[in-house]
């Protein structure tokens, strides 16, 4: 049986310099990757890829054995791939309910509903329920723009689920929070682990992807270092060097 | 006399607001001028000419101008701004769209000369009038004016609270995020180029019916005046066009009331510099302007 996500040979060249140098990794249904590595180690670059924000140099993105390495970044949202930005990037001029509600896009082969269905109920009702299971019900009118930072991440998360995705990808989801939060944080990812596919998840906080993954990927330089269980691979000497060489450079 | 100057004034202001609306939704979702615009507006009078000519009614003279122009403005869209997505492509979509706009008119002169052509509207309803108040309304200038506000109403009610709406608000905040969950970008800035352009038609084809000719120098002339008021009433704020549509349109009817004629095409143009400089985001934008941000 072939996985449900396969990245084979992933390049992604930016004016000669390389941020994915042969990328390959498979994901399996209803796994839960983490995605580890130091700095600039293109793990940020290889969801951009894969979310169709960059075009791929060369190598394949497969999902469920189509190849959809270059189809347009709307498309593959339909096609259930959704994701978080590290940096949060909600629509901040329109309220917290609105921004669920325009990441709900299964109309959009409709024109008809996607014209005149404005605020219909059972699609606000959806939406409610995801404010309501992030935590941020009491919010659905303020404008997105006036959250504090926490509550900013879990309505990127919410927005990112609306579709009803089959994978998401989450881009250091916890940064900037403090324990408190990202126990919170935790608690909401676990919580929808059960209605995706598959959650990839870039972290730096080792005790929370510890805690979370099912596997880990590690990156350094654009390449994968090591694959395996999460206690494996943070044994592993030569990731333990990549942070330990990454840390010594940024000191 | 007065009243009626004002009210003359809100019909014609509600025309400059109608385009100004459809140059301030474009920039709000892409950022860009679109100066084909203007002359989209005055080929709207022209297709108003050629379907009364051929016996059409005045409501479909103006389906018709709203559909013809709303073609052009997806063309305009495919020709001089699909290529120029990036930020750094502003100047380039403009000069593309402003060469779009004069082949136009180009075109329009080819087809029917340099001077204006008449409308023929029947003697009956040129006339019409109704009694309000003690003051007699032209029939012709009142329906022009709740054609007007309909069609504003409409675009406000669908940006507000419909799916395309939000879609619209969307691809204007971010258009990588806008993707990133699901909405078709480009679809959605083609429906913006056919609402703001068809807009402009009907406007185009109101001042003709309402003139009782078509002349091409309005791309110009009004077209122009029409994205002065756009910036006075704030860059990308379709309440601020609105508004500053009303308000250029009576100030320039009190103009001529009060025998100041002369002044009130430059006028514009002087209020709009004297705004810009002292409030950069438009009179009335709620929020800072992209421009201001930037």
């Amino acid at each position: 049986m072939s996985a449900l996500l396969e990245i084979r040979a992933l390049h992604k060249q930016f004016r000669g310099l390389t941020a994915l140098d042969d990328v390959s990794f498979d994901v399996a249904q209803g796994e839960l990757l983490g995605l580890i590595g130091p700095n600039g180690a293109g793990k940020s670059v290889l969801i951009n890829v894969v979310s169709g924000v960059y075009a791929a140099s060369a190598g394949t993105v497969w999902l469920r054995g189509t190849d959809v390495t270059s189809l347009p970044t709307y498309q593959l949202a339909r096609r259930g791939i959704a994701r978080t930005y590290q940096n949060i990037r909600l629509f901040a001029r329109m309220s917290v309910l609105e921004n669920v509600l325009v990441a709900d896009q299964r109309y959009s082969a409709r024109p008809f509903r996607t014209l005149f269905a404005g605020g219909r109920r059972e699609d606000c009702a959806a939406a409610e329920v995801l404010l309501e299971r992030v935590g941020l019900a009491a919010k659905r009118d303020a404008l997105a723009g006036t959250l504090a930072y926490g509550e900013a991440r879990r309505l990127e998360i919410a927005r990112a689920l609306a579709g009803r995705p089959r994978l998401l990808f989450l881009d250091e989801p916890a940064a900037g929070m403090n324990e408190l939060e990202s126990e919170e944080l935790a608690a909401v990812i676990r919580s929808f682990r059960a209605e995706l596919d598959v959650i990839v998840l870039i972290e730096h906080d080792v005790a929370l992807i510890r805690e979370l993954s099912d596997r880990l990927v590690v990156m350094d330089s654009g390449k994968v270092i090591a694959v395996g269980k999460p206690a494996e691979v943070l044994a592993d000497p030569r990731v333990i060097e990549a942070y330990l060489g990454a840390e010594e450079a940024d000191g | 006399m007065l009243t009626e100057q004002i009210v003359n004034g809100i019909v014609m202001g509600s025309l400059y607001a109608l385009i100004a609306q459809g140059y301030t939704l474009v920039f709000g979702v892409l950022d860009k001028l679109n100066f084909a615009h203007g002359e989209i507006f005055m080929f709207g009078g022209y297709v108003a000419v050629a379907s009364v000519a051929m016996g059409a009614s005045i409501p479909l003279a103006l389906l018709l101008a709203l559909l013809a122009c709303g073609a052009l403005g997806l063309a305009v869209e495919l020709v001089s701004f699909r290529k120029f997505r990036s930020h750094d492509a502003h100047i380039t979509a403009a000069l593309s769209s402003f060469a779009f706009g004069l082949v136009l008119l180009d075109l329009v002169q080819k087809a029917w000369g340099t001077e204006p052509v008449a409308i023929e509207l029947p003697h009956a309803l040129r006339i019409a009038s109704v009694e309000f108040l003690g003051v007699r309304f032209s029939v012709v200038k009142l329906a022009i004016l709740v054609v007007a506000l309909v069609l504003m109403f409409a675009l406000h009610l669908a940006i507000a609270r419909t799916r395309l709406g939000r879609s619209i608000r969307a691809v204007a905040e971010s258009a990588t995020s806008a993707a990133l969950y699901g909405i078709n970008v480009t679809r959605v800035i083609q429906i913006v180029f056919l609402l703001a352009s068809a807009m402009a038609g009907v406007a185009g084809a109101a001042l003709a019916i309402r003139t009782g000719f078509a002349a091409n120098e309005v791309g110009f002339t009004l077209g122009l005046k029409a994205l002065a008021i756009m910036a006075i009433g704030g860059m990308g704020d379709l309440r601020g066009a609105f508004l500053g549509g009303l308000l250029i349109g009576v100030f320039e009817a009190l103009a001529f009331q009060w025998g100041f004629g002369q002044i009130a095409d430059t006028g514009v143009w002087l209020f709009m510099i004297f705004v810009l400089l002292v409030r950069p985001t438009g009179l009335f934008a709620a929020r800072a302007s992209k421009e201001a941000r930037a």
